[in-house]
């Protein structure tokens, strides 16, 4: 059914959500994969849909207001979909974990780091004694003494609980990471120890990776595949050298063009003209259109689809259409 | 170094400590520099360094406690508190966050009218003109005429941010201390923003002094950079001069540590162990130094020597430029 060497498949996901201003959407038809030991880098800013995506794997969207609307998202070639919620259970923590984007709030500030390890490793049926010992020896493999497992939150710096963070979700040895902006909320300094840290642990492991970044720079240094989204639909995909080398959609330019240089002088910034659109009110056909400098009348009736372009990379824009499919239309 | 021209910001030996129950909080430490008019100085550091207090006592937001700041050439320290008020129609802030520094229960027009009112350089009765200013200005930042009587929560960051700069600029001032005003927007939203701010740096002859801790946008930015730890200036010289010869050890690790967006770029990176240490009754001595791998005993103790390693790139190292 689906590719083995992928770990993780998703096609066409549909996710809204139900609010008095109207409906959401907020996953537009997201296709995206991940082969086993691999890193990917999901892009995308504030509204993307990154978050959504994330939560949709792990089947944490809050129903109401959310509701999976269409798609598939094959995690070892099953259906994580049409999984019973008693079965999640025992995927989520043992086999996909997540890292939060905010170290200072998802951490339980009247339970100590010690226990809050503990926790996910007693879940998933190993003795009060096994958990204990496997929350140190988690504390120590993110470099803090395991004498400090019966502290509490506050007496841990940001980048500390960040750390614990991450040894909260690699307890189980999951086979699959979601982290979700792990170090946005960290100066880089702190960030730099964080990152170097995750791309150990990842080796040891042979964990595959979904990072949600805003960052360029963090996916540039630390993935080997990238998915640029905007407006719900992942619009361009590939390896890493694939988009940093050759970015193809108007969108993943203007992202590119909108960095400052720290190796060339410019003078002036190339943005994107225009605000991202109201996922209540998405345009017609593609939804980058009205900022798009290539923008034709066709891209508003445009049935959006996603073209290969050679190799891996794929892009979702009506100037990568192959001719034989012009001519069809 | 001022004989030719008044600088239009010069900060001499300030600092400001905040007394905890712990003892002392030396938030910035003795911290010197001067701003010619038209140009922007970047002030980069880690969250705690310093930075946003360095910005706030300079405008006496917040009381420094001891030091001098002299604005075109009058000392800013012994204002009397109505000549303070009436120094800050020059002397403007933006501030971070878009979401939390407007107050939600006024219109745009209403936010950027009332410096204008305050200030007594608008009556209140004189509706018509406030309405032709506050226009003037929306135009100037780039916000739709349409926005005018919105209401912050109606609005994205990116126009947000635009209302904070419109309130700072509508008093017309010469000097403007932007703490992180590009950090909480989207890096495409963060760019228009950018260029607004160059561009009104040109047709206004704004001095800037920028806070960041974002170093591409402070290279981007910048005419010169100076760089804090812990409330003390480490690192002060031209901003492609920093990038080209980072000369203290902390900015050589900052500036190792960035991200670049090219997989192909490699460089020797620097991995700074442990975190920043407390500003409260800090030890004597680099306060860097128990992180820098250049250190030997002299750092740990006595004044650290601030040394000018190549014309106006100053330096407060016992080694400055040790690869």
């Amino acid at each position: 059914m689906a590719d083995n060497d992928n770990i993780l498949e998703i096609r066409d996901l549909k996710i809204v959500y139900k609010t008095q201003e109207g409906v959401v959407e907020a996953l537009n038809g997201a296709s995206l994969s991940l082969k086993r030991g691999q890193t990917l880098g999901l892009v995308g800013e504030t509204g993307a849909g990154k978050t959504t995506l994330a939560r949709g794997i792990m089947g944490l969207i809050p129903k109401p207001p959310g509701q999976v609307v269409g798609g598939e998202i094959f995690f070892n070639g099953t259906d994580l979909l049409k999984a019973s919620e008693h079965d999640m259970r025992k995927v989520r923590g043992a086999q996909i974990s997540m890292i939060f984007q905010d170290p200072m709030t998802s951490l339980n500030p009247v339970m100590t780091v010690g226990e809050q390890i503990e926790e996910v490793l007693r879940a998933h049926g190993r003795s009060v004694k096994e958990a204990v010992e496997g929350a140190h020896e988690m504390l120590e493999m993110v470099g803090i003494p395991k004498e400090r497992a019966e502290e509490y939150p506050h007496q841990f710096s940001g980048g500390m609980k960040q750390r614990i963070i991450i040894a909260i979700a690699l307890a189980c040895n999951p086979e699959f990471l979601i982290a979700d902006e792990p170090t946005t909320a960290l100066d880089v300094t702190i960030q730099y120890q964080v990152l170097v840290m995750m791309q150990k642990l990842k080796e040891q492991f042979n964990t595959s990776m979904l990072m949600i970044t805003h960052d360029l720079g963090i996916v540039a240094q630390n993935c080997d595949y990238v998915a640029i989204m905007y407006a719900g639909q992942v619009v361009e995909y590939g390896a890493l050298r694939e988009i940093f080398k050759d970015p193809r959609h108007p969108y993943t330019l203007g992202l590119f063009g909108s960095i400052p240089s720290l190796s060339e002088d410019t003078d002036r910034l190339t943005p994107i003209e225009g605000m991202p659109p109201d996922p209540t009110r998405l345009p017609t056909g593609c939804p980058f259109h009205p900022r798009c400098q290539y923008a034709t009348e066709a891209c508003a009736q445009w049935k959006s689809e996603a073209y290969p372009v050679g190799g891996e990379h794929t892009v979702r824009c009506l100037r990568f259409q192959p001719a034989e499919k012009r001519e069809e239309a | 170094m001022a004989e030719k021209s008044v600088p239009t910001l010069q900060v001499e030996h300030l600092k400001k400590y905040f007394k905890t129950k712990k003892g002392w909080l030396h938030a910035v430490d003795d911290v010197s520099f001067s701003i010619e008019s038209g140009q922007t100085l970047g002030v980069v550091g880690e969250s705690g360094c310093g930075k946003s207090t360095l910005g706030r006592t300079i405008l006496r937001l917040h009381e420094p406690t001891s030091g001098k700041v002299y604005f075109n050439g009058e000392d800013v320290t012994a204002f009397s508190k109505a000549r303070m008020k009436q120094a800050r129609s020059d002397m403007q802030i933006i501030f971070q966050d878009p979401y939390a520094s407007l107050n939600p229960r006024m219109t745009v027009s209403q936010t950027i009218a009332y410096p204008l009112i305050i200030q007594g350089k608008y009556d209140a009765r004189d509706k018509e003109g406030i309405a032709k200013k506050v226009r003037e200005v929306m135009d100037m930042v780039g916000l739709a005429q349409r926005l005018v009587n919105t209401y912050p929560h109606e609005l994205d960051g990116g126009r947000r941010q635009r209302i904070g700069i419109a309130r700072a600029l509508s008093l017309e001032p010469k000097f403007i201390v932007c703490d992180e005003p590009v950090s909480a927007l989207d890096v495409s939203i963060q760019a228009q923003i950018l260029n607004l701010m160059q561009d009104l740096q040109q047709q206004l002859g704004l001095t800037y002094l920028f806070i960041t801790h974002n170093m591409s946008v402070v290279k981007h930015l910048s005419d010169n950079i100076m760089v804090m730890y812990l409330g003390q200036m480490v690192e002060f010289c031209e901003a492609k001069q920093l990038f080209r010869n980072p000369c203290h050890p902390y900015t050589q690790a900052l500036l190792s540590a960035i991200p670049v967006p090219d997989p192909d770029y490699k460089t020797e990176r620097i991995l700074l162990e442990g975190e920043l240490t407390s500003p409260i009754n800090p030890a004597p001595g680099c306060r860097f130094a128990k992180r820098c791998r250049y250190a030997t005993e002299q750092c740990f103790g006595g004044e650290t020597p601030v040394k000018e390693v190549e014309p106006g790139h100053f330096v407060a190292c016992h080694f400055p430029g040790k690869r």
